[in-house]
């Protein structure tokens, strides 16, 4: 029997903060733990994802809109790999069921 | 003040069976047993430790013989907290250390008015050193050397966090070894009291190490966290501390923790609150005496 693939929401599909529980920050050397207190779980974050998550603090925003935000953020040369790394890290922040598709 | 060495042999053996109220920092421990191998263990590994004159008792503990006919084959004992058995019997001759076990399993269980974490805690100078690693990674070994070299002890076992100043608060208990270990410490300092060995336990040869007097005087002392240190014995490393990301020491310690998951935010800020105030190091060693150096040179 074939299995279907979740479809991954393309670069206009709006994210959300996650809305059971909250998300509690601490940062250490630029470094971030983050605190579901939905989950009861703990997890140590990259700087993107600490970037999304405090994006998506301020209300849901689509992939496009979180490039555009945290490429001003990026140097030049380092802008190349902030699309791959957005993407992932948007699929990383959704197995760990701390955002939804909006 | 009364302290277990102040207590005739026959006195013991009768607070034992009424339930002797045992004070080890925070914590009061009612315990009742008949078994000569508890009796020699609070005799020999607890004689400094005051007994309670408080009304309440944290824990009412008792190692006991089961019922049945293993009475007189193979003697078994239980442990029971509150008259309720947590682990299957074991053989009689593991009584002393059936007993440390369960009082362990007690305060990861239910103490949940400090943040427990699974690590070693020492100070010096008035700085705390916390010690976590996994098992086999050396920390009991190096704890107990600690202990016997101007370290005072809190714990060998659970870190006790106060929720409220994010103090570390003594435990004040003696220190399990483990087959090797316990020949290492005992070639280490001929001031190593030990319990009698429990043999083939499900850890090996077990013995417990007599905490100095100094732990026991000031088991009500608190103190702040100077450094967390993940130690690692390593044959033939030189002692050496890489710095460990405090982001990666945070999630190590929730994860080793008994009641992070339980206090929710809580637990969180209170363990924000210890590594944000530590240094935290990795720490590989291959001698004793080049570790104990390097944390004397840590601490002064």
């Amino acid at each position: 029997m074939a299995t279907i693939e979740p479809v991954m929401p393309g670069p206009q599909e709006m994210w959300r903060i996650a809305p059971e529980g909250s998300l509690l920050t601490a940062e250490f050397d630029g470094q971030t733990v983050i605190y579901h207190t939905g989950a009861g779980h703990t997890h140590w974050i990259s700087a993107v994802a600490a970037e999304v998550l405090n994006r998506l603090g301020e209300g849901p925003q689509n992939e496009t809109s979180l490039y555009t935000a945290l490429s001003e953020l990026v140097s030049a040369e380092n802008l190349p790999l902030l699309a791959d790394s957005l993407h992932q890290t948007l699929e990383d922040l959704k197995h760990l069921a701390l955002i939804e598709p909006a | 003040m009364i302290r277990i060495r102040d207590l005739s042999d026959q006195e013991l053996s009768e607070h034992l069976e009424e339930g002797l109220d045992l004070e080890t920092g925070p914590f009061v421990f009612h315990i009742q047993s008949k078994e000569k191998s508890v009796f020699n263990g609070l005799r020999k590994i607890y004689a400094d430790f005051p007994l309670s004159n408080e009304a309440v008792r944290d824990f009412h503990v008792r190692v006991r013989r089961p019922a049945n006919l293993r009475r007189w084959y193979h003697p078994q004992v239980v442990f029971e907290h509150d008259g309720e058995a947590p682990f299957k019997p074991l053989p009689a001759n593991h009584a002393f250390a059936s007993l440390e076990w369960g009082m362990n399993w007690c305060i990861a269980g239910y103490a949940h008015h400090y943040l427990t974490l699974h690590a070693a805690v020492l100070e010096r100078n008035g700085r705390a050193v916390m010690l976590p690693g996994e098992p086999g990674a050396g920390k009991s070994t190096l704890t107990a050397a600690l202990s016997l070299s101007g370290w005072r002890l809190l714990t060998d076992e659970t870190a006790l966090v106060d929720l409220q100043t994010g103090e570390l608060w003594p435990m004040a208990r003696p220190i399990s070894l483990k087959n090797t270990s316990i020949d290492i410490i005992q070639a280490f300092s001929s001031e190593a009291v030990f319990s009698d060995k429990a043999l083939d336990t499900h850890k090996g040869t077990v013995a417990h190490l007599k905490p100095r007097q100094e732990t026991v005087l000031r088991m009500h002392e608190p103190c702040r966290i100077g450094w967390v240190i993940f130690p690692r014995w390593q044959a033939e490393s030189a002692a050496r501390l890489t710095r460990r990301p405090r982001a990666d020491t945070f999630v190590f310690a929730a994860e080793n923790s008994f009641n992070y998951s339980v206090l929710g935010e809580t637990g969180f800020r209170t363990l924000e609150g210890v590594i944000r105030e530590a240094e935290c190091f990795d720490f590989r060693y291959g001698q004793l005496e080049h570790a104990l150096a390097l944390f004397e040179s840590l601490a002064a």
